[in-house]
């Protein structure tokens, strides 16, 4: 089957599309008789004078219209989703059945420590297992999200500050090839941020950080590997340069999937670090996410941790509130709790072999792409590669073929597109991820399909310009739809379903 | 048991393709001084039946709402929730999927939290919503950022006493290290003491820069909403000018809109609160979503994702992430907010909560639960010592001030498997005598009887032990 006679699935109308007026949906239960009659409870200028105009669906086309959108989407249960720097890895399904316990989904946050020691048995033995996987020994699970964990470690580096007199130090260094949200969680923390030039092999150039580094630096932020996929060799001398100047490396954990049991942060100078649990740990990312962002600190940072924090102590498990040097909360209650659940069970699944073997294969896999494509692609960093692989379409540019292109035509392959157009510094980037969990007939296929790709590119690169042809909807107009923007749907066109 | 494929004789081949004699070859670039050079100290792996089992044990150990009458709320409420969505959201299409950032194959994604962005704004009366935040807390931050880029004057942001006392501790959290201070307004009554706004807009109306309530409040009370924004002067400006005046933000109920005033009726500027009632479960808290709507003209100073309406290249209805250079991996240090991992699919359950139950079932719950609620409270106050703490008006949730310590209480009614309501010293010392009960529609006339009779047992006990 040719990509251009595969069957596009149908547009979906939307929920007031498929509305009508006094259809009803699921019925919530009736209060009984014997109790107060609204108008009792509540006068006349309190009450909102219309109904919210919700649609009115029944049950089955409401069932019929989630599950007919669910099939417009790509996602790892259905297609292979090599999307560099978010380890689309596979989502185990025991992680969301133990998720569901009724004894985790149905506690409140307002309970007392007494009457959650599952819970808190379940985040002392994860705190325990994530500060030895990155060998850093104080965890905060609060965070919820990889950026909110960034944001947090932000603020506690900037009340060290203040706690140690040092409110000059207002200055983040940020390598050039660092994720977004790095600079932008540094603006919220009161920093402001530093450049960092890559070198020719990709890594931090340590000149530049030389340069860059004074006495109003607080702090770097890294990924590691980086986000081209390389391990930052130099690190050692990073972290010495930064503690000479008496600044802290921190560390987004992005890419903590090509080094679990194999070298750890803690071990190579990191004072602080997130972990995205939806990336190395199996989370789903659920179209866009929950998440979770743990951050993981030495023995200085501790003080500064959010509030609660978990005590083992005879009796129990107890929460602690009284840390006077503590930054506060950074979300309500105790952060994404379900999805700490969810990768505490991933982590069971996983002796420390069977650990250290995820992070051997996702390296294994992105190696084996990386040959396989090789000859066809620009590499444009000769230095070998971790977990993940970024070419770019530098060959193809002859015919007028940008990544973009490249991307849309995986889609009509049947393949998630790669991260393209990042990172900033490579021109017309393709990142490739493909994680340990894909087989290797797997890989092979969508080797094959990017070398066709190649060809095409060659040979008849309208075929690239005008993909996907087998999507609900062709290439979309982002610049109209902020010209003349609609933000929520229209409601005065039924139609039928 | 591990979730990577690799036969011994994959291993090989693909080692060959590469050159390579071992695995170990492929970490050369990591200097050899901080290899790990042993296996981490973890637990030996487990089966999935041993994972249910140690989980199980574990998730026996906590507390639950849905196997006793319970009337614990503040903020967090156990609801019904239609059997359906579970089944929908658990779909690998919408679960396993990433960020729509490819739109044309997350269609699916895009036209949800279009059709999420539209139902959150039917039912706040407000004009735009972006795809959800964090929580309320959060969210709440977020709120009072992007009121100081929209109001670009003053360095205060006034905080009724009222509002949740987690989200205050979250936004006092983000204020720790910008220019904006949050100082409180007090309460009469456990309503917010408007004169106290309105005193502070008189002597320094220009610091001012935004004020926040909580609607119904942390006590369940229903504040005078229309005199807030009529005190401030709000929704005068007309679609496209910019107010210069203090920004109104309203923390809401979601559930409560089903037939209280909507936030775009009083002319808030900002409406925010937590999704979690909408078909989420309590999860300790977490995930649930915060949700985030405003006015069409501050588009440009909304944090997080925004999903818009455009045409294909064939001119076909078609969804897309917009207004993209707000967010942080095209601004980058000049981002509105530096959110990018979101809450979606809660805020999908809450898409789906919304369409399953439609515009009748909502004001159903929302009646159910005040109704309920109201019933409660003739019952719960004709005991003897037991006395309402605030005279105003209430939604589904009061305060009651009990003859004796309501901690104490709370643990006499667990034993007797009711789950109590919130004993208020937790966040407000000194109150230590009064507690918060919520009512929702999963409660019963018969439950609530049940709850007067065994609250009148335990306070006449424990009146009979202080005696003794």
């Amino acid at each position: 089957m040719t990509p251009e006679s595969i069957p596009i699935p149908a547009a979906e109308a939307t929920l007031f599309e498929l509305s009508r007026p006094g259809r009803r949906g699921v019925e919530p239960p009736e209060p009984g008789n014997g109790i107060p009659e609204l108008a009792e409870c509540l006068g006349e200028n309190e009450l909102r004078r219309e109904t919210p105009a919700l649609p009115e669906l029944a049950e089955a086309s409401a069932v019929r219209h989630y599950t007919r959108l669910s099939s417009l989407n790509m996602s790892i249960d259905t297609n292979f989703y090599p999307l560099g720097s978010c380890t689309m890895k596979y989502n185990p399904r025991i992680n969301e059945v133990v998720a569901g316990n009724p004894g985790f989904s149905q506690a409140h946050p307002l309970y007392d420590a007494r009457e959650i020691q599952g819970y808190l048995e379940l985040f002392s033995r994860l705190e325990e297992m994530l500060a030895e996987i990155g060998g850093l020994p104080h965890i905060s699970l609060q965070p919820a999200a990889g950026a909110h964990g960034e944001l947090t470690a932000l603020m506690m580096i900037k009340a060290r500050c203040r706690e140690r007199d040092e409110l000059e130090r207002d200055v983040v260094l940020i390598p050039d090839s660092a994720h977004g949200t790095n600079p932008s969680s540094c603006t919220i923390a009161g920093f402001k941020t530093r450049n960092i030039d890559s070198g020719e092999d990709g890594t931090i150039d340590i000149e530049s950080l030389r340069e860059a580094l004074g006495p109003d630096v607080a702090a770097m932020m890294i990924t590691n590997p980086n986000t081209l996929g390389i391990f930052e060799s130099g690190i050692e001398e990073i972290s010495s340069l930064l503690h000479e100047a008496g600044a802290l490396l921190y560390m987004d954990g992005a890419n903590m999937n090509a080094i679990l049991g194999i070298t750890r942060p803690g071990d190579f100078g990191v004072d602080v670090m997130h972990y995205n649990l939806h990336k190395t740990m199996s989370t789903p990312h659920g179209g866009g996410g929950p998440g979770a962002g743990p951050i993981a600190v030495t023995d200085e940072l501790e003080p500064y941790l959010p509030v609660p924090r978990i005590v083992h102590s005879e009796g129990g498990f107890e929460l602690c509130a009284d840390r006077p040097l503590s930054i506060g909360k950074v979300r309500t209650f105790f952060g994404n709790s379900g999805i700490l659940v969810r990768a505490y069970a991933y982590l069971r699944a996983h002796g420390p072999e069977e650990l250290r073997g995820v992070s051997e294969h996702a390296v294994l896999n992105a190696n084996y792409i990386r040959r396989r494509l090789e000859k066809a692609y620009h590499l444009p960093y000769e230095t070998p590669c971790m977990h993940e692989v970024v070419f770019t379409a530098r060959n193809q540019k002859a015919t007028g073929i940008r990544a973009l292109d490249i991307a849309k035509r995986l889609i009509d392959m049947g393949y998630h597109p790669p991260t393209i157009y990042f990172p900033l510094v490579v021109h017309e980037a393709l990142m490739i991820e493909p994680t340990e969990t894909e087989t290797q007939e797997t890989l092979d296929r969508f080797c094959d399909a990017m070398l066709q790709i190649a060809r095409e590119a060659g040979e008849n690169p309208e075929l690239l310009k005008a993909a996907p042809v087998n999507q609900p909807v062709k290439r979309l107009d982002e610049v109209n739809a902020v010209k003349t923007p609609i933000l929520t749907c229209p409601c005065d066109e039924p139609v039928g379903d | 048991m591990a979730y990577y494929p690799h036969t011994a004789r994959d291993r090989e081949n693909m080692l060959e393709v590469l050159g390579l004699a071992s695995i170990e070859e492929l970490f050369s670039s990591i200097p050899e001084e901080i290899r790990l050079g042993r296996e981490l100290e973890l637990p030996e792996r487990a089966s999935e039946p041993e994972i249910i089992r140690e989980l199980g044990t574990m998730a026996d150990r906590n507390a639950r709402m849905d196997n006793r009458p319970s009337f614990l709320g503040a903020g967090t409420y156990q609801r019904f929730i239609p059997a359906a969505i579970d089944a929908l959201s658990s779909r690998g299409e919408f679960n396993t999927a990433y960020t729509p950032y490819q739109a044309e194959v997350s269609q699916g994604t895009l036209q949800a939290i279009m059709e999420y962005q539209t139902m959150l704004c039917q039912l706040t009366g407000m004009e735009i919503s972006n795809a959800s935040m964090y929580d309320a807390g959060t969210a709440l931050a977020e709120a009072v950022f992007m009121a100081y880029a929209v109001r670009r004057k003053g360095n205060t942001v006034l905080v009724s006493d009222a509002v949740h006392p987690e989200y205050r501790r979250v936004l006092d959290t983000y204020l720790a290290d910008h220019p904006v201070e949050a100082r409180t307004i007090g309460l009469d009554d456990d309503l917010t003491a408007m004169d106290s706004i309105a005193r502070t807009l008189e002597e320094d109306g220009d610091d001012v820069l935004a004020v926040v309530l909580q609607n119904p409040n942390f006590f369940g009370l229903i504040e005078p909403m229309e005199n807030a924004g009529k005190l401030l002067g709000c929704g005068q400006e007309g679609a496209e000018k910019q107010p210069d005046r203090p920004l109104l933000i309203s923390i809401v109920d979601p559930i409560s809109l089903g037939v209280l005033k909507d936030p775009g009726a009083y002319g808030a500027d900002i409406a925010i609160g937590d999704g979690q009632q909408l078909g989420n479960s309590p999860n300790l808290g977490g995930p649930t979503f915060g949700f985030f709507t405003t006015l069409q003209k501050h588009v440009r100073k909304v944090p997080g994702r925004i999903v818009g309406e455009t045409v294909d290249s064939d001119g076909k209805r078609g969804y897309v992430l917009t207004f993209q250079t707000r967010e942080q991996h095209i601004r980058r240090e000049r981002a509105t907010s530096n959110i990018c991992t979101n809450q979606g699919l809660c805020s999908l359950r809450g898409a789906m909560y919304l369409a399953f139950l439609g515009s009748h079932g909502i004001r159903k719950v929302a009646e159910a639960s005040t109704r309920l609620a109201h019933y409660a409270h003739g019952v719960l106050t004709g005991l003897e010592g037991v006395e309402a703490v605030s005279s105003a008006t209430f939604f589904q949730e009061f305060a009651l001030k009990l003859p004796v310590d309501a901690d104490t209480v709370y643990r006499a009614l667990a034993k007797r498997n009711i789950g109590g309501g919130l004993p208020l010293a937790r966040f407000f010392p000194g109150r230590n005598q009064e507690m918060l009960f919520a009512f929702t529609e999963l409660v019963t006339k018969k439950d609530i009887d049940h709850l007067g009779d065994e609250l009148g047992r335990v306070l006449s006990e424990e009146l009979r032990e202080a005696k003794a």
